[in-house]
């Protein structure tokens, strides 16, 4: 129970960071999503439940507030996410740092596979085309501030 | 046999919480278009639009706010008359007449700031300070004064999102202005907006005006949406495409007016 205003701060100042900072650090479209870092962060913390609810939580509110064309796609995409990283539950210090980030960037790739799928299946891209222009910039901008954010705050010690 | 779903739920929790709350994010997604979901919407990012207010209270510091708001819906105003005046002078009105065309300048605009982009990867909407407490609605054209920037589509007291030009999911009904030919416009990934079954018998030409066609419940005739850059034709096919580009930089607008009557 002490740990939840402890999850609300968190989860408050990744919205903030998202607002504000994300904008300024977008790089040709491709910015870090920091709501999804903390979904990674609580997922290998506590395990695929507390991940998959904190991550279609979070997601939902950063549909809301985040001002997306479909509302639940976040949410989703995020449900899913919170899911797939409660695997690595207590296998950060089992597994070596690159098959572990390996499996990070895998489980962003994902989310962002079903949050672009979706979100332009109307348009006429190609998917190959999504895959290089969206999913794989954002995927790889992410993992750098998810590993950069472990080296700060270290899971393996919280 | 209740024994036996009881640790069967117990074994498969998690996964069944995954395909519960796979069918719930799904669910929202069917109901996207539902008035109260948007309403909803709105009212959160309304709640939310604090943060961004000490920065845009620094900005309007100089206190020639008012004053400055003021001439530039001035100016809007006088930019959309003389489009409409052009316009008039390229068309028969004597058959404009006939038909029982009324020349109408009367917009009645509100002028706002973009105070965010959203947090989407994607962008899709833009956040403005205006909201119900100055009759923004749902559904009402958003302008610069290069062009066309969106639509609004959830609205809260004192922000509005809009849905912005550059939105894959964004339709725009528009007419070139020498062909008079009509045609529906979607956005590109490439930075450009593209229209496509013109007829081949239309004579469309790179540097054509492209505007608003007036045939929707929403965007006024005759704003301004971008110029043709490339006419497309494929060998056997019926129908051209033409490439356009907007005026409007969508991605660094600021400042922006919401028509909410014409």
């Amino acid at each position: 129970m002490k740990k939840v205003p402890l999850f609300f701060g968190f989860s408050l100042l990744a919205v903030l960071l998202q607002l504000i900072v994300a904008p300024w650090l977008t790089i040709q479209g491709i910015k870090p999503d920091f709501p999804l870092v903390l979904i990674l962060f609580v997922a290998i913390l506590f395990g695929r439940v507390y991940g998959q609810l904190y991550g279609f939580g979070f997601g939902l509110i950063v549909d809301l507030i985040g001002m997306g064309s479909f509302l639940g796609l976040s949410a989703l995409a995020k449900t899913i996410a919170g899911f797939l990283a409660g695997y690595l539950k207590d296998k950060r210090s089992r597994l070596n740092g690159f098959t572990f980030y390996t499996f990070v960037c895998f489980i962003i790739f994902i989310h962002y596979l079903v949050f672009f799928l979706i979100n332009f299946h109307s348009a006429e891209y190609p998917v190959q085309f999504i895959v290089f222009r969206y999913i794989l910039p954002d995927t790889l901008y992410t993992a750098v501030f998810f590993i950069v954010s472990d080296y700060i705050f270290s899971i393996e010690k919280i | 046999m209740w024994r036996k779903i009881v640790i069967f739920l117990f074994d498969y929790h998690d996964y069944l919480l995954l395909i519960l709350l796979v069918i719930l994010s799904f669910s929202i997604l069917f109901l996207n278009e539902v008035p109260e979901m948007r309403s909803l919407q709105g009212e959160v990012a309304d709640l939310f639009a604090f943060i961004h207010y000490p920065g845009i209270w620094l900005n309007d510091l100089s206190g020639l706010l008012q004053e400055n708001e003021m001439l530039r819906q001035e100016n809007m105003q006088l930019k959309l008359q003389n489009i409409e005046f052009m316009e008039a002078y390229r068309e028969n009105w004597r058959l404009k007449r006939l038909l029982g065309f009324m020349d109408s300048t009367a917009y009645t605009i509100v002028p706002a700031k973009v105070i965010n982009r959203g947090t989407s990867p994607v962008a899709n909407s833009i956040l403005l300070n205006v909201g119900k407490k100055l009759g923004i609605a749902p559904n009402q054209a958003v302008i610069s004064t290069k062009g066309i920037i969106g639509k609004t589509i959830a609205v809260g007291d004192r922000t509005a999102q809009c849905q912005v030009f550059s939105d894959v999911n964004f339709r725009l009904s528009v007419k070139f202005q020498n062909s008079r030919v009509l045609g529906l416009v979607m956005w590109q990934a490439n930075g450009m907006a593209i229209a496509r079954e013109i007829p081949l018998t239309a004579e469309i030409h790179p540097g054509e005006l492209v505007l608003t066609s007036g045939y929707s419940e929403i965007y006024p005739p005759n704003i301004v949406v971008g110029e043709v850059v490339e006419v497309q034709r494929v060998e056997n096919e019926p129908y051209q495409s033409a490439v356009i580009r907007s005026y409007a930089n969508l991605n660094t607008v600021e400042e922006v007016f919401v028509i909410i009557s014409y």
